[in-house]
């Protein structure tokens, strides 16, 4: 160990960072060539190994060794922040097709980007060079180094050169061995640094996987080890500390579907932070030499009310434009009433979609037309800004600040890595508590966003002076996200070989906004949000009080009508991702109707292909009416990882076939099943009533969640579901 | 980065809010002393107006080696705004890894309804080489378009009008005795947008613009510079660049002798070259300035194991050389492009391969065709003029047309009903360019997931169909067809009601689905290659029962396609037959109608049912 060390630093004394000396393209490629000394010189015997077990002969590549080596050190005397950061990632990896082949054929890079300047006579240094070398060893043994000067440069200025490298030679059944290292000098000091994430499953298996880091004694670090991946070693140094990772043989990621990687897959994640002064220790949640377990909530929490103090401060409240609009809310939406003085659960739901409202205004005065601008910009408002509305009508209220379920769990958060969604609870004192969240667009629909249902949060309770509190998101049911599919279907008359569908299709909850977003056209998106907040046909005021000009206000019309011309495309899609197959012609479409709890959407179509002839008689494939329900092969089958949905939600379907005169029907009896248990249920039946066939599906995925041990559960109802697409009526000429 | 952006530039957000208005572009001739060249000034200047709303507009123009960007203005609402963020980066050319082509771009900002916004880019062709089109479209509406040519009498330049019809194109012609200057001058009005279709003819085929054959000057001072007089000029400057190469033939000729150790048949060491290349060579294409012209020494992509186009049909000629073949370099334009030598240009030809002379015969071998085999010739290559190095001289062949039995694509199965369920066993075979087809979606593919996505793609991505016992022959040996077998269970393919069962013998039903929406299409439909697809489904018959109802046979012949269908009868079996030619990959527009009649007519077989019935 102490011979490494040795080794460590007499390198850090030859090669590390001599980026502040590089000014010229001979300089360059000295020290790069010194690096690849370094690097290859190394004797780690994970990268001489030359041959890989049978055992891994059929995968695509094997990654033999892979090593990220990240080093800091800072100036001593603090005359400067002066800190460099020297990060290189090393991988020596046996390609054995050609998609490995391609993968690795090429490396692209930022050669260089210098920001440095002066200060009077002080050269402030900014700047990062990236050094990049590989060499390919053969089946024979022979070690051919790629000849760095064939890298050509796609930017080539005088502080920015950016490159890529072809790798000469490489064949299947070689060995690749390379890395990029990358120097950063900076006299600006530093913010956090990563964080650095080591997943200890990739796309090919990995036989070795090691972490390196030595930082500097001014340095502080965080870290996790997510999902039952082991603790890196962190060892005090006369210079600072080290964090070390040593693992052996890694598998491959599998199959990904229906899982949350930061949840299910094992890794390690690290950041650190330089440290400037003593103004920045005290209030730094990072502490100089000291490697902590992330995932603090007290830490992240003081982070995030420092931020809400501030921004409360600072609110766009006592901004003119702005205090227009909340004059106009305190004076209950522009009424001769205060809104003091209102129902409070109605003035929330008037206040989010008046919020709702300022959103679409900033996009139309931007002229952006697209339902997808709305929300971007929607996004944008502040939480603390409404908080400040709801406390100045006198509204409790709390606001949550919360991971998402495909993000990592909060006992994992890392400073520098997720986000959080903020969502608001107001508890008026009548009425029921509602959810409000500006990520998504659908009009007040008291729910928290699906993303983070069932996920706990911290946040404040919003009175004078702030108190803290947890709570766990309220998660939805399954009746909650509802598809709901009506279907008249009739032979086309004119071929019997044809299906004329008229659909009539009504989404809720988590659903609204997507088929909103798909569907909807901006102009009548906006139209139905003026009429809930019972404003129709004042848009052009509204836009004159927010200050648009005259002639984006005269365009506002052109612009909602040029996104609409897109609808029918958008219709054609819809049906074909629904059913897997485009139709063939799409006779009428139209949103039938928007509310804050459902989107209906109506469309008229024929489908081909779906009517068999047989004699005289026809076979409909009537099951393919339900949508298209792809059959889990073998490897989905023996899955290995718990399930993670977007939400619970049922498929309410039914549908009507007409029989046309002469014929009778048989084979209703194959369309019913009964598949019931704790994960959810496929009910469906076929029954003839008159002229018609009647079939009713009920499909129900009950949780958002569900431990692998139930997975053969939920597969009876998929094969269910399944079996009964494929299933056919017999439409049977009367002799 | 840069892609993301030439990806949204190619297409347009809008084509009627922004519309040009009006342009000019100006290209004269000139001599410059300084350089002792003959160039071409270039100036381009378009006036973009917004009819609806607020609006910005992508505005961009490209450069490379060969062509600088000398200046641009911009101006807003008729003042010059030199507050615009423009950037000149690297363009990320769609295929290749590196080239040296550049671009300027920007965005030009519409205030308000009626604005009007311009751009005006001033370039230089270095080498009137390098000036070979001018196209008169654009992907925005054009009100009026102006294309003005100044050429000094001095100078000699044969323009050729292509594809006219259809557009209101005015020329006109006039003398300047200032600058002792012919002035061509063609005006375009009301030019719709240039739509971007899939599987369109390329540009040249449809686009009108102009061919610029550029001859030679009588340059001021008493020299004549030679371009392209002649087709001989063309083929001497491409010899220059390949006679300008330092092969190094010691580390070719080892690895020919490696190649082909042990072999005494010529042939056989030809195609263990060829694929040799093929599979060892990958292809990474560079558009370097010269580079872009001039072959990589064979030597050199030996050593790196990848090179474009030229430098695998270099190293292709070399290796065959080294054994004592006569193999030379060619050049080519594939099927992307209208024209053919007549017209010496250096827009004629976007390909390089390699010809080889054998026994009286002459053989392309085109190593970026990845799994082809020897003697197959891909669609874009197949019957197009090439250039063939002969010392000197050239020769001016063809790659020869196949039929659609080149790539035949063939599957005989026979099949047993058990309850609801079909068992059977399948044998499939396929051929150029469907075997090349094959193979490079097999190696697109983990070695790991390769046989699953195999089966799964001959499955028809099933869920019902379970393949055993696959086996296939040796993929990768694509000197000859590349066959599987299997056998297979297929669970509820049949449909039972009381008496009677209910089949469907086909399971593929190729260009079920293929109809033109004709109203929407603008462009004729080119398909990637012929093809001949054979299928032969055997039924056994359950006994105790007969067929009681068949679909009826069809057959239909037309220049594009073959449909043939039959159901034959035998003493316990039934025998289904399908062969489907497509004869001509170019299908007009005015062909969809017939076209898509006679899909239906397939399709209306592929939706009837064969019927047995309980005796």
């Amino acid at each position: 160990m102490r011979s490494i060390l040795l080794t460590l630093s007499l390198s850090l004394v030859i090669s590390v960072n001599a980026s502040a000396q590089i000014k010229t393209e001979d300089e360059y490629r000295q020290h790069s060539k010194e690096i690849a000394a370094e690097i290859w010189g190394n004797s780690d015997p994970a990268f001489n190994v030359k041959t890989v077990s049978d055992e891994f002969a059929n995968e695509s590549a094997v990654v033999i060794a892979k090593k990220f080596t990240l080093l800091n050190t800072a100036e001593k005397k603090r005359r400067r922040n002066r800190v460099t950061f020297d990060n290189t990632a090393h991988i020596r990896v046996k390609i054995n097709d050609k998609v490995a082949l391609s993968d690795y054929s090429s490396i692209e890079y930022e050669k260089q980007l210098v920001k440095n300047s002066r200060l009077v006579f002080s050269k402030i240094y900014n700047q990062r060079f990236t050094f990049v070398g590989a060499k390919v060893i053969k089946p024979d043994g022979k070690e051919i180094i790629v000849n760095g000067d064939e890298e050509v440069l796609t930017t080539d200025e005088k502080k920015k050169k950016e490159g890529k490298l072809a790798i000469s030679d490489l064949q299947v059944g070689d060995i690749l061995d390379y890395y990029i290292k990358e120097e950063i000098l900076t006299d600006l000091g530093s913010g956090i640094q990563g964080p650095f994430i080591f997943y200890l499953e990739s796309d090919y298996p990995t036989m070795s996987l090691k972490v390196h880091m030595e930082l500097d004694d001014q340095a502080g670090a965080m870290y996790v080890c997510a999902n039952g991946a082991p603790k890196p070693k962190f060892s005090e140094t006369e210079d600072g500390m080290m964090v070390d990772l040593d693992l052996k043989n890694l598998p491959k990621t599998g199959d990904m579907s229906w899982t949350s990687a930061m949840r299910q897959v094992p890794y390690v994640g690290i950041e650190y932070k330089v440290l400037a002064n003593r103004a920045e220790d005290e209030n730094s949640d990072f502490d100089k030499g000291v490697a902590k377990r992330a995932g603090d909530w007290e830490t992240l929490f003081k982070n995030i009310k420092n931020g809400f103090t501030y921004s409360i401060n600072s609110s766009a409240y006592n901004q003119p434009s702005m205090g227009v609009y909340f004059d106009w809310v305190e004076h209950y939406f522009g009424s001769k009433k205060k809104a003091l003085d209102a129902p409070q659960d109605s003035v929330v739901q008037i206040l989010y979609n008046s919020w709702l409202n300022v959103a679409v205004l900033n996009a139309l005065s931007k002229s952006k037309f697209e339902i997808s601008d709305f929300r971007d910009e929607f996004e944008e408002l502040s939480y603390f800004d409404f908080c400040k509305i709801l406390d100045r009508l006198k509204i409790p209220h709390e606001i949550y600040f919360v991971p998402t379920r495909w993000g990592p769990t909060m006992d994992n958060f890392l400073l520098g890595g997720s986000s959080l969604t903020a969502v608001i609870h107001a508890k008026p004192y009548e009425g029921n508590e509602m959810w409000l969240n500006f990520e998504r667009i659908n009009f007040f629909s008291n729910k928290v966003p699906s993303w983070i249902e069932g996920e706990k949060g911290k946040g404040f309770v919003v009175k004078k002076g702030w108190y803290e509190k947890e709570m766990e998101m309220p998660v939805s049911k399954a009746e909650d996200n509802r598809i709901k599919d009506r279907l008249e279907v009739q032979f086309d008359p004119s071929s019997y070989q044809a299906l004329n569908i008229n659909r009539v299709t009504t989404v809720t909850g988590n659903y609204i906004e997507g088929y909103m977003r798909d569907l909807q056209t901006p102009g009548d998106f906006v139209e139905n949000l003026y009429a809930l907040l019972n404003k129709t046909g004042r848009l052009e005021p509204d836009l004159r009080d927010f200050n648009v000009k005259r002639d984006v206000i005269a365009s506002v019309k052109a612009g909602f009508s040029k996104a609409a011309e897109t609808q029918k495309d958008d219709f054609t899609s819809d049906i074909k991702e629904w059913f897997d197959k485009e139709p063939r012609e799409l006779l009428e479409y139209k949103v039938a109707s928007q509310t804050s709890d459902s989107f209906s959407f109506q469309s008229k179509f024929t489908m081909d292909n779906w009517v068999k002839k047989a004699g005289n008689n026809f076979l409909v494939e009537a099951g393919h009416l339900i949508g298209n329900f792809e059959k889990p092969d073998e490897k989905k089958r023996s899955r290995k990882l718990d399930i993670y949905m977007s939400f619970p939600r049922t498929f309410d379907i039914e549908y009507s076939l007409n029989i046309p005169e002469g014929y009778t029907v048989k084979g209703t009896e194959a369309f019913a099943k009964n598949i019931k248990n704790e994960t959810g249920e496929f009910i469906s039946s076929a029954t003839v009533q008159g002229n018609k066939i009647l079939f009713k599906v009920s499909r129900k995925y009950l949780h958002h969640f569900e431990k692998l041990d139930v997975w053969p559960k939920m597969l009876e109802i998929m094969d269910a579901c399944y079996d009964f697409t494929q299933q056919k009526i017999l439409f049977e000429k009367q002799k | 980065m840069v892609l993301s952006i030439s990806q949204a530039y190619a297409q347009p957000k809008q084509d009627t809010n922004i519309i040009i208005s009006s342009a000019k572009e100006v290209y004269e001739f000139v001599y410059n002393k300084k350089a002792a060249s003959v160039q071409v000034q270039q100036m381009m200047d378009y006036v973009y107006k917004c009819n609806d709303f607020r609006s910005v507009q992508p505005v961009f123009e490209y450069y490379n080696d060969k062509i600088t960007m000398d200046e641009m203005e911009f101006y807003v609402d008729g003042k010059k705004n030199r507050n615009l963020n423009v950037k000149c980066d690297y363009y990320d050319v769609d295929g290749y890894f590196y080239s040296d082509e550049r671009i300027c771009y920007m965005e030009l900002p519409f205030a308000r309804t009626g604005s009007e916004s311009e751009a005006v880019f001033y370039k230089t062709v270095l080498d009137p080489k390098y000036f070979t089109t001018v196209y008169f479209r654009e992907p925005l509406k054009i009100k009026s378009k102006i294309v003005e040519l100044r050429i000094p009498t001095w100078m000699q330049v044969e323009i050729k009008e292509i594809n006219f019809n259809g557009f209101d194109i005015k020329k006109t012609e006039s003398f300047e005795a200032k600058g002792n200057m012919n002035i061509i001058t063609f005006t375009i009005k009301d030019a719709p947008a240039k739509k971007s279709e899939s599987r369109a003819p390329g540009p040249s085929y449809v686009e009108p613009h102009l061919l610029i054959l550029t001859k030679k000057a009588d340059v001021p001072g008493g020299s004549t510079v030679n371009f392209f007089n002649t087709l001989a000029d063309q083929y001497s400057w491409y010899r220059s660049l390949v006679l300008d190469l330092k092969q190094n033939e010691e580390p070719v000729k080892a690895k020919a002798l490696e190649i082909s150790a042990g072999m005494k048949d010529d042939l056989e060491k030809i195609k263990a070259t060829f694929y040799w290349v093929q599979n060892n060579i990958r292809y990474i294409a560079f558009e370097d300035g010269l580079a872009g012209f001039k072959p990589a020494e064979a030597s050199d992509v030996l050593r790196k194991k990848y090179g474009d186009c030229k430098g695998m049909a270099n190293l292709t000629k070399e290796l065959l050389k080294a054994q004592g073949f006569d193999a030379r370099l060619c050049w080519i334009g594939t099927n992307h492009i209208a024209y053919d030598y007549t017209t010496p240009a250096l827009c004629v030809d976007n390909h390089m391969i390699c010809g080889l002379n054998y026994k009286g015969e002459t053989y392309f071998l085109d190593a970026t065709e990845n799994y082809i085999g020897f003697g197959e010739y891909a669609e874009r290559i197949q019957g197009r003029q090439v250039l063939m190095e002969e010392g000197e001289k050239y020769k001016l062949l063809n790659i020869p047309s196949t039929s659609a039995h080149q790539n035949l694509n063939q599957e005989k199965r026979v099949l047993t009903i058990s309850g609801n369920d079909i068992t059977g066993s399948a044998e499939h075979e396929w051929k150029g360019e469907e075997k090349e087809y094959i193979l490079t979606q097999l190696n697109y593919i983990k070695k790991d997931k390769s046989a699953d996505a195999f089966k799964k793609y001959l499955s028809n991505d099933n869920g019902d169909f379970v393949i055993t016992e696959f086996k296939t022959s040796d993929l990768n040996n694509f000197d000859k067809s590349i066959t599987a077998s299997y056998q297979f269970t297929q669970k509820n393919a049949v449909s039972s009601f009381g008496k009677e069962m209910y089949v469907d013998l086909d399971f593929r039903k190729e260009y079920n689905d293929f109809l033109f929406k004709k109203d929407e299409r603008l462009n004729d439909y080119w398909f990637t290659s012929k093809e001949e697809l054979k299928r032969e489904t055997v039924l056994n018959i359950p006994a105790g029962y007969t067929i009681t109802s068949l679909p009826k046979d069809l057959v239909i012949r037309n220049d594009f396609i073959d449909i043939e269908l039959k159901f034959t009868q035998q003493p316990g079996k039934l025998i289904y037959t399908k062969k489907l030619v497509l004869k001509d990959i170019k299908l007009p527009k005015k062909k969809f109608e017939e076209w898509n009649n006679d899909i239906l007519k397939l399709q209306s077989v592929y939706n009837e049912q064969v019927v047995l019935t309980a005796k």
